[in-house]
């Protein structure tokens, strides 16, 4: 038995089949038969991605090395080796995850990956160094349990995020969680979202003044409001666009002061089909929805938003779900009930002051689990989902600081919560401090990493663990965060202390550096960036945070934040802190400054590779030509099997998607119905010629009409395969009229 | 019973002295040299910070070896990732073959540090496909390595510990009483 063929009654039908369609591609990507862009890009589209060292190729500190991977040449992408281990995202709408979900990772986490569980700064869970062969049951198993990797990575709307303690929070407008849930259903695999030049990222948060959600930062946000209208109180939003970290960050503008509910879904496939229409495509580094925005002004942008807002054709989803919002509810497994004096653990009284958030409901608390650097074993994922079950049933959810939360602990339990977290060495105090840092990937798997992010905080996670008690209180309330690169993956533009890495030349030497980015702001949603102040080695960077902390400590006023006393003192004095430490000593006086934290191979930039954090920039006519072609392939599968009918049926159904992705071209909402197709293609495309090929005309259209007019009563082989053959003709005819098209508009 | 996927763990003898970070540099030089034969050396992946975790890692294409911490006790932990060749007994003398001749290789890498012992192997199927974790799969485990032990450990009689909790991988622990070093069980298997 196949794991296909166990859980096969275990997910949605759609879901199974996409996760075939994908198996397909892989079928024909190893047969030469797809295009290895397209191919990487459709594997993007299911979280596949690429990992540092994919290209072959590895510098091993005297030379780089290539390394043999035996499918080679086969690649999975462009300069990407098929075998290469790659990273698989998971994507966890809102961080929401259940402890039998926390099962099946540790699982494939001990299968396919290397037994760590890694947490983002997004809320998904990645597995890293995963083949490719086995990713379509690593797909299968999560499918299983309500889990899809589909549009996590790729030009598409990634995960959703929201407050981890969104509906129990005390600020709160209202729960955010179900209209989370819902975008995520409605957005995945949604026909306006495939088109995008760039990833796109939504957030949603419950309040505006805490960080939580951090909706600046996101291409698309939502914050909830409540406003009486009419004498009524109603739900609603208050959407923002536009945000973004990254090389250039932007913050959020706000589009709408005021959407009701109802509105919610409309207004985002309305801003996705505007962003689709009018984005940037073909220069990937201004591709984002910010740079769209900025061009057309906030005012232009809402204008064409509410435009299309009024022609979008009516789809019951977007108010469907609101009739469970009401009762939306999770179910605590125990009575709350308070701590009442109850005998307090050795080191409780730490953890608790900060890793417990008393909830809005009487008696409940969240407790906050703390993740080194995002890690945690599949040992302790188990264990963790066993505690769950025990003390709260299902609350689980990931956070934006690479932590988990446990939701609705009954403050009774606390101890006992504690000492069996500490059991297995997740009962860390200082969640959300110091000690608690953020690193994105970095040169450890990331292909665009320049230096070592999780390298550096690692060794100032250690260094901070070590002296955590002596540290004033107001340094123990910073937060710092680190990115190996300008993308700001590690969100180091909202944190007290920020880094991002990079590297400067001494001698014939490249040294890894890490540039300081000092005062961004954490609360209100990430309501404002940090100042970058210049760049320092890294083996510095701990001289410099003790440096910056003792100033800050001496030197700031009564109740100033941190970030008041970096913009009172002033970028021209906080340099002034760093000019002894931008020294770089020479090679020969000391080499540990030209090897980064954690690594001891002398620094290259030379592992670098093409990132595929934004995939391929490939067209939405192209991807869908290419799934016409898989279709193909797979109905010349079904005629093997002599599955006569689902052959002739997927021939038929490949020359449809490939007459809609044509028609698409000139009108998005053409819809799935076969008459409408056949009709929109006819008219766009026959009565106007611009399918005829000069040569053959209008001839391989006719293959496509003839099968839609006549449904066959009889399959034979041969009927079959002359469908097929067909099917394969008038795709090579679309193929051909898509690329006449693209070059009359080049030219 | 044939999992595609098998690990296999040596254990280091009590509190050495090297430091898991001691494993470092020694991987990035395996890699230099390429010096871990039917391998493809990739990289090393530093997890040093996670509790009781798979600490240093060298990524390999067909396998990771890593300095596993798991359940407090320090060893050499060899993850299969790749479909392994032969019956259930010789991917398990395949894969016993490859973290002995690692820990060899460690030893005199380290020399003084570390030490790892020849007589406790802690064998975990890691496929849940082909073997879910449950008293049948140690049971076809026992059965199937007795051949396999009797080379490892001649005229013992060592002791075998299963645990299968249904969730786990399922892991026997083979013991025998006779203490042997790495080198010696290595040369056993050749
Ligand atoms: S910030 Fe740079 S190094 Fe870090 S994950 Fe993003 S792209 Fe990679």
């Amino acid at each position: 038995m196949s794991w296909k063929e166990t859980l096969a009654d275990q997910m949605p039908a759609d879901w199974a089949r996409e996760i075939e369609v994908f198996e397909a591609q892989m079928e024909l990507r190893r047969e030469g038969k797809l295009d290895e862009k397209i191919f990487a890009e459709s594997r993007l589209r299911r979280g596949v991605y690429g990992q540092r060292y994919d290209n072959g190729h590895r510098h091993d500190g005297v030379e780089s090395q290539t390394l043999n991977f035996p499918a080679a040449p086969l690649t999975k992408g462009p300069e990407t080796m098929w075998d290469a281990p790659g990273m698989v995202r998971i994507k966890i709408p809102y961080g929401g995850v259940t402890p039998d979900q926390m099962d099946v990772m540790a699982d494939l986490a001990e299968e396919y990956s290397d037994e760590i569980l890694h947490v983002t700064t997004r809320q998904d869970f990645q597995l890293h160094f995963v083949h490719i062969e086995d990713t379509p049951d690593l797909m299968r198993r999560l499918a299983a349990v309500g889990i899809t990797t589909r549009e996590a990575c790729g030009n598409s709307v990634r995960n959703i995020t929201a407050c981890p303690i969104a509906g129990v929070c005390h600020d709160e407008s209202f729960d955010v969680t179900p209209y989370a849930s819902a975008t995520m259903k409605y957005l995945l695999g949604h026909p306006d979202v495939q088109d995008f030049g760039r990833k796109f990222k939504v957030a949603f948060s419950g309040c505006q003044q805490h960080a939580c959600g951090l909706v600046a930062m996101h291409d698309m946000g939502a914050i909830a409001v409540k406003k009486t209208v009419d004498g009524v109180q109603k739900r609603g939003f208050s959407l923002h666009v536009g945000g973004g970290l990254g090389a250039v960050p932007h913050q959020a503008k706000v589009m709408e002061e005021f959407v009701p509910e109802e509105e919610l879904l409309p207004m985002f496939q309305a801003v996705s089909r505007v962003y689709a229409r009018l984005g940037e495509k073909k220069n990937r580094g201004r591709a984002r929805i910010k740079f769209l925005i900025a061009k057309l002004g906030i005012e232009e942008f809402q204008k064409l938003v509410r435009e299309e807002r009024k022609v979008l054709p009516h789809d019951d989803r977007w108010t469907s779900y609101l009739k469970d919002v009401p009762s939306y509810r999770e179910d605590a497994a125990k009575e709350g009930s308070s701590l009442n004096g109850a005998g307090h653990p050795e080191g409780f009284d730490d953890w608790s002051h900060t890793n417990v958030y008393h909830q809005r409901q009487k008696g409940y608390a969240v407790v906050s689990i703390t993740l080194p650097l995002g890690d945690m074993t599949s040992f302790q994922a188990r264990e963790l989902a066993k505690i769950t079950r025990r003390y709260v049933g299902e609350a689980l959810r990931t956070t934006v600081e690479q932590n988990m939360v446990m939701r609705w602990v009954s403050e009774a339990d606390l101890p006992a919560v504690y000492l069996e977290l500490k059991r297995i060495g997740l009962g860390q105090a200082g969640a959300e401090s110091i000690v608690d840092l953020t690193a994105c990937p970095g040169t450890d798997t990331c292909k665009l990493g320049i230096a070592s992010s999780r390298g550096l905080a690692g060794e100032l996670r250690g260094r901070l663990l070590a002296k955590r008690a002596q540290l004033d209180p107001a340094v123990q309330k910073l937060r710092i965060k680190v990115s190996g690169c300008f993308n700001s993956c590690g969100q180091h533009h909202i944190s007290d202390i920020g880094f991002y890495g990079n590297s400067r030349s001494v001698g014939s030497y490249k040294v890894p550096h890490f540039q300081v980015i000092l005062g961004g702001q954490w609360v209100e949603n990430g309501g404002a960036y940090g100042l970058a102040i210049g760049a320092i080695p890294s083996k510095r960077v701990p001289e410099f945070v003790d440096r910056i902390t003792e100033r800050f400590v001496r030197d700031k006023l009564p109740e100033e934040s941190f970030q008041d006393f970096t913009r009172r003192i002033g970028k021209l004095e906080l340099r002034g802190m760093l000019d002894d430490l931008m020294k770089v000593p020479a090679y020969e006086q000391d080499k540990s400054f030209y090897s980064d934290w954690g690594d001891p191979r002398e620094f290259t930039m030379g592992d670098m590779g093409a990132g595929e954090c934004a995939g391929e920039i490939v067209s939405l006519v192209q991807v869908e030509l290419a799934a016409a072609e898989r279709e193909v392939f797979e109905a010349q599968l079904e005629m093997e099997k002599e599955n006569y009918p689902l052959a002739d049926e997927r021939a038929y159904h490949s020359m449809l998607q490939a007459a809609k992705a044509l028609v698409k071209v000139q009108f998005l909402d053409v819809g799935e119905d076969p008459a409408s197709i056949v009709s929109e293609f006819k008219t766009r495309y026959i009565e106007t010629q611009l399918f005829n090929d000069r040569f053959a005309g209008g001839k391989f259209a006719n293959y496509l009409f003839q099968r839609f007019e006549t449904t066959p009563v009889k399959f034979t082989r041969d009927s079959v395969r002359q469908l097929i053959e067909e099917a394969q003709l008038f795709i090579e005819a679309a193929y051909a009229c898509q690329l006449r098209l693209s070059e009359k508009k080049t030219a | 019973m044939n999992p595609n996927r098998i690990c296999v763990k040596l254990f280091a003898a009590e509190t050495p002295a090297a430091k898991i970070l001691d494993c470092v540099p020694v991987f990035h030089k395996w890699i230099q040299k390429r010096n871990v034969s039917g391998h493809l050396l990739i990289d090393v992946a530093d997890y040093s910070h996670v509790w009781q975790g798979p600490g240093i890692m060298l990524v390999a294409h067909e396998a990771n070896f890593s300095t596993d911490q798991s359940a407090g006790r320090l060893g050499l932990l060899y993850q299969s990732k790749r479909p392994m060749e032969g019956d259930f007994e010789a991917r398990v003398g395949f894969a016993i073959k490859a973290v002995a001749a690692a820990c060899v290789q460690l030893e005199t890498d380290l020399p003084g540090k570390i030490k790892f012992l020849g007589n406790e192997i802690q064998i975990s199927l890691n496929d849940r496909l082909a073997a879910p974790s449950d008293q049948e799969a140690l049971k076809s485990m026992e059965s199937e390595l007795t051949g396999l032990l009797a080379k490892l450990y001649p005229g013992e009689s060592p002791t075998v510990e299963g645990v299968a909790d249904g969730k786990s991988r399922p892991t026997i622990t083979v013991r025998s009483a006779q203490p042997i070093d790495v080198k010696t069980l290595l040369e056993r298997l050749a």
